[in-house]
């Protein structure tokens, strides 16, 4: 082993190499997985994927299990995921969450260079699948899984991606039905200048040749394009809500019939491009508001955490079995890095069992044969059986989400937006009737039919619409370049309404699978440091993996004599001293204090010192804090121990609570009672313990680190290094919404004009035509220039 | 003037050529993932050159 500096990146995937292994041309990798990686592509001459990004590949310490994708093999499974399969080739999608870059693009679609039985594959980048053609007399479906996960992509199959049907058809008719509305609102547009501009002296042939063209081209406007907006207000009619969509059909339907009218009468062309045009402009709008929401899930349960199949052992003999099929007293196989899926008993193998995603506990527990582990637990050791006591939706966590609260969504939160549009074009159409009566009584029918009509133009909440979901995409947008992901609209309204924030601690504090070594005790020499970790080294526990990671590169000594005590610590002889190194119980030491993430060590009979691990916290978490604690009171709900309350009080400020020791319903209940007091929580967290608190609260926030990782279903969802500019976000969104009041005040103030004229019957239906584009475009110019500027004074987007 | 109704017939028929076009890139997928292609273009360049 070499000793390399400390600032060298791993070739393949770019973390701190601590002790680094070199490849056969001595480039530097952090891990054998990762120079595993290397090598095969070295082999397959496919080394292009390291210059076209640095460092692109996926770290590989979850080295996969060879049988991993054993269930692969069933083939009832095997048909849920094939989408075409002959006689010879076989059409399958994989989703791979770890696709980032245009290095993994680039090697994915270049499989068939791995192995000679894969005819074709093709990313989808967007949706992180790949589509794969393959030849299965040469290579079988398991096999290219296989093939995949060892260069670092492992397919992602579980109950959720098995469900899950697609869904991509309502996003492509949403982008035929603006081009085709577009289309005709231009072409008839054009024929309607020609009509507006000559009033009266266009030729009889001409005038029925554009009447015959405008018409047909507004029919599929009406009955294909706008068909989105009768469908959902009458949905809404039928429940007794009055949608905003309502108004807009309205719209549309009185503009279309008031210009069959006037195109019956051979009296002009009628307002058949208005119609179009509020038609295009609306599915423009929607199709912006759209575009932001579709990256993330975010209503994932318990069922996307758990894997699809596990494996059970019966009578020597492994196989696969649906999770839902397996019983009480299966004996099921854990392998390295898979997560427990049902609650049981240890009956083989050594468990560290890493339960920071249920309850929050930062350290791996040691568990021996013949105690319980529970569902959710990730196993970080070897292998490991488990005879199973429950069934599967009676496990512990899953009961979590037989709490009532889960079975109450949290209702339609009404949208004061539109909301407000509502009563407006109820009080426009109301004041537009009222005119047509005045009119009526001064037996001016003309003018009756023509005020009538043009209010009803006007009074299309167009206008206000176009505001609320422009500035609301403009928002989003800058929100998801933060790293910023809401999951709809209504999410951003909530901002305005927060005054508490709640934090939680494990992964979203601090930074989840990292942590800093201290050593505390008499000063150590070198050789004594080194004999330390060579007996740290041979024990598998992963805080002696971490202690022996702090050390570096050292050269280790020959150990004797090496003795495991289960759930105490390790013993050996190295240079003729005795080693002793583990927990309080099994180290005598002068101080008292103890908890789990603690290595004592006794050297030589004395107790010389201990190895403390402190759980890193984000950098700059104090600075947001107090920024935060200016206008917001403050909580932290932790599943860990009181052992690091200092640092986490440090970093909170004195006016915040903290709360240690909770389980997923205590902080639920704490939500609970914050919300009886008139909080209005925000909850910032991470895993399926936060996923009560998540439902609880307000809004929710979820915290992720890596490129891809499982989120509870929340609100919105937020990169974990951007976890810092939380406190702009949230000024952002509060100003930014502001804006929205503006807009609508200036688009009511064009629709006032419009209307004073249009009551007094003075305002033709062309000018009030006319009108309703221009407000459109000024809103929308308006309402991305606003977000701009404020995105540029929060410091959310530089200033060039 | 009536010239303008075979400009217009004219003007309209090319339209609707590119609308099917349209209606046709949007039926064939194209629209589906927009983002790997802007890598790919990059791809075929790298290539060469090894």
């Amino acid at each position: 082993m070499t000793s390399i500096s400390q600032q060298n990146k791993c070739l393949h995937c770019g973390s701190d190499s601590g002790e680094a292994i070199l490849g056969i041309n001595n480039e530097i990798f952090c891990c054998a997985g990762c120079r595993s990686v290397y090598e095969i592509l070295n082999q397959n001459k496919l080394c292009a994927y390291y210059t076209l990004n640095t460092s692109p590949g996926i770290k590989m310490d979850e080295v996969a299990s060879k049988s991993y994708y054993a269930f692969l093999e069933r083939q009832e499974i095997a048909n849920k995921l094939i989408a075409f399969k002959d006689h010879e080739v076989t059409h399958v999608n994989f989703y791979i969450p770890q696709i980032h870059c245009s290095s993994c693009l680039w090697l994915l679609e270049k499989l068939p260079q791995l192995h000679k039985g894969i005819v074709n594959s093709r990313v989808h980048y967007f949706n992180k699948e790949v589509q794969i053609v393959f030849n299965h007399k040469l290579i079988t479906l398991k096999m290219v899984a296989e093939i995949l996960a060892s260069i670092g992509y492992r397919p992602e199959i579980n109950l959720d991606s098995i469900a899950s049907a697609q869904n991509e058809f309502v996003n492509s008719s949403l982008g035929l039905k603006i081009g085709i509305s577009g289309f005709c609102f231009g072409n008839i547009m054009m024929m309607s200048f020609a009509d507006y501009l000559s009033i009266g002296t266009l030729e009889p042939v001409i005038y029925h040749f554009f009447r015959f063209l405008s018409v047909s081209l507004s029919l599929p406007v009406l009955f294909y394009c706008a068909s989105d907006f009768f469908q959902s207000a009458w949905n809404g009619l039928k429940i007794g809500v009055l949608k905003i969509d309502l108004p807009i059909s309205l719209a549309i339907i009185i503009t279309f019939a008031r210009s069959m009218y006037e195109i019956a009468n051979q009296n002009g062309l009628g307002y058949l491009d208005s119609m179009s045009g509020i038609v295009f402009f609306m599915l423009v709008s929607r199709w912006i508001q759209s575009k932001t929401y579709q990256k993330i899930f975010y209503n994932k349960d318990y069922r996307s955490f758990f894997p699809a199949y596990v494996t059970r052992i019966n009578d020597r003999r492994e196989e696969v079995i649906d999770l839902i099929e397996s019983k009480t007293n299966d004996l099921i196989l854990v392998r390295s890095n898979e997560v427990i899926p049902v609650d049981g008993i240890l009956s083989k193998g050594k468990a560290y069992i890493d339960y920071s995603f249920v309850n929050g506990e930062s350290q791996p527990v040691e568990v021996k044969i013949g105690d319980q582990v529970f569902a959710g637990g990730r196993q970080v050791g070897s292998s490991i059986e488990v005879v199973l006591t429950h069934e599967f939706s009676s496990s512990k966590l899953i009961s979590l989400w037989n709490n009532s609260i889960f079975r109450t969504s949290k209702g339609v939160q009404y949208d004061k937006y539109d909301y407000l549009a509502s009563v407006f074009t109820i009080v426009v159409l109301s004041l537009g009737l009222l005119s047509g009566l005045y009119w009526y009584f001064q037996d001016d029918t003309q003018k009756m039919w023509s005020s009538i009509i043009t209010v009803l133009i006007v009074a299309c909440p167009c206008a206000l619409l176009l505001t609320k979901n422009f500035t609301q995409g403009n928002i989003s947008k800058i929100l998801s370049i933060n790293g910023f992901f809401i999951k709809n609209s209504d999410v951003l309204m909530m901002f305005n309404r927060i005054n508490t924030i709640v934090f939680d601690k494990t992964g979203t504090l601090t930074l989840p699978h990292e942590n800093t070594i201290q050593y505390e005790g008499i000063e150590l020499p070198e050789f004594i440091k080194e004999e330390i970790a060579s007996v740290i080294k041979q024990s598998s526990h992963p805080l002696s993996m971490a202690v022996y990671k702090s050390f570096g590169s050292i050269k280790p000594f020959e150990v004797v004599h090496f003795k495991e005590h289960i759930g105490l610590g390790i013993e050996a002889w190295v240079n003729d001293k005795h080693v002793k190194i583990g927990s309080s119980s099994f180290v005598k030491s002068n101080s008292n204090i103890s908890n789990g993430s603690e290595l004592l060590v006794e050297y030589d009979g004395k107790y010389i010192g201990k190895f403390v691990c402190y759980s890193n916290y984000r950098k700059n978490a104090g600075k947001v804090m107090s920024e935060l604690s200016k206008k917001y009171k403050l909580g932290v709900l932790s599943g860990d121990n009181e052992s690091e309350k200092p640092q986490v009080r440090n970093i909170m400020g004195e006016s915040a609570f903290i709360k240690f020791n909770q389980d997923p319903i205590n902080k639920l209940e704490a939500i609970k009672e914050l919300q009886n007091h008139g909080s209005v929580v925000m909850m910032v967290g991470d895993g399926l313990n936060d996923a009560g608190a998540f439902k609880q609260s307000d809004l929710s926030v979820s915290v992720t680190d890596k490129r891809v990782s499982f989120t509870p279903a929340c609100d919105s969802v937020i990169h974990g290094d951007r976890l810092i500019k939380l406190a702009s976000i949230i000024k952002f969104i509060i100003d930014a919404h502001h804006t929205i009041y503006i807009i609508f005040a200036l688009s009511i103030l064009y629709n006032m004009i419009g209307l004073f004229f249009a009551l007094q019957g003075i305002l033709s239906p062309l000018i009030a035509a006319i009108l309703m584009p221009l407000s459109s475009i000024t809103i929308i110019g308006l309402s991305y220039l606003w977000c701009q500027k404020l995105a540029m004074k929060n410091e959310l987007i530089s200033t060039q | 003037m009536k010239i303008i109704i075979i400009l217009v017939t004219l003007s309209f028929i090319i339209a609707f050529g590119f609308l099917i076009a349209f209606i046709w890139s949007v039926k064939s997928g194209q629209y589906d993932d927009i983002e790997s292609p802007s890598h790919r273009i990059f791809f075929d360049q790298t290539e060469t050159k090894n």
